[in-house]
């Protein structure tokens, strides 16, 4: 009497349990899709590229100062990084944040664990002309 | 009695089984559409990169290739910098207008008979002052589309800077999702 009833429970386990396997089959051939890496350090890479020849090349003012111009000297970057720090600011997209370290001092946020960092050592002329080793890093949150 | 009890439920078994299937299958035909096109999209970050390259680094070839539409016919190299990479030149910029989208792309070296390539570069400083575009309308129907994120200075006749974003998006017409 109450078999066809038991099968017909059966049939529905059965349709639970295939659309399972089925999603988990397409879900495991998705995630072995080919990933776009538009978010790939590189990137990074080539956007602190452009930032320090902007700073190094463009012409210096009070409100835009290029990077030798703010680390000639102490008093100068004391007066000038809190405008050069908000035009790096500015020049990234949206996500990306800068961390600048010089001789003068730091600017910008320091990178939490586990993200993206382009860490680039450049060299900087300071204002005696004494070679000066600072580090651009970007990372993305 | 029973039979027919069986027969409802089996029906209404497989029913369930065939909708989840059909959604199933639309959604991840949609993702997997969607990842591959990312996908061929990033294969043409090497040819962005290196067109970004050429025009904020480099002055063109010859250098006064913007002084007029002969000039700018005859150049080898599209370049936008004014000497110092990054840093450009408004008439230069100004001078990408001389091009037409099919004659900017084949200047900067991607000519392509088929004309399976789309070029579009977007200048604009971040004040707003300064605004240029060239190339073809973004494609509304795809997603196959790589943008290339890139910083210079515009120097401006009166000697002043602008800092700038460039944007440079390169996809391919005939490939990609278009949901």
């Amino acid at each position: 009497m109450g078999r066809p009833r038991d099968e017909a429970a059966v049939h529905v386990l059965e349709a639970i349990m295939a659309s399972v396997l089925i999603m988990a089959a397409l879900a495991y051939v998705n995630a072995s899709m080919p990933v776009p890496s538009s978010d790939r350090p590189d990137d990074l890479e080539i956007l602190s590229s452009d930032v320090l020849n902007v700073l190094q090349y463009r012409d210096n003012s009070l409100e835009h100062p290029g990077l030798g111009f703010t680390l000639s000297s102490p008093a100068r970057w004391q007066d000038s990084s809190g405008a050069l720090g908000a035009d790096i600011g500015h020049m990234l997209p949206d996500g990306v944040f800068y961390y600048l370290e010089t001789p003068c001092g730091v600017l910008g946020q320091k990178p939490v664990d586990g993200v993206e960092v382009c860490s680039r050592p450049f060299v900087a002329c300071g204002g005696d002309g004494k070679m000066l080793d600072c580090r651009m890093i970007l990372w993305r949150a | 009695m029973d039979d027919a009890a069986f027969s409802i439920d089996f029906t209404a078994a497989y029913a369930v089984l065939a909708v989840l299937l059909a959604c199933t299958f639309f959604t991840a035909a949609n993702a997997i559409s969607v990842r591959y096109t990312a996908g061929y999209a990033d294969e043409l970050r090497p040819l962005a990169e290196r067109l970004g390259d050429i025009l904020l680094k480099s002055p063109g070839e010859p250098e006064d290739w913007y002084m007029g539409p002969s000039n700018a016919s005859h150049a080898s190299i599209i370049g936008l910098s004014e000497g110092d990479p990054n840093l450009l030149s408004s008439y230069k910029m100004d001078s990408l207008y001389l091009f037409n989208a099919t004659g900017l792309k084949t200047a900067l070296g991607l000519a392509d008979a088929g004309e399976r390539y789309g070029l579009r570069i977007e200048i604009e400083s971040l004040d707003g002052a300064v605004s240029r575009t060239v190339g073809y309308p973004l494609p509304p129907d795809t997603k196959d589309v790589y943008k290339s994120y890139r910083m210079a200075a515009i120097r401006e006749p009166d000697g002043t800077c602008r800092d700038a974003r460039i944007m440079i998006y390169m996809w391919r017409k005939d490939v990609g999702a278009t949901t």
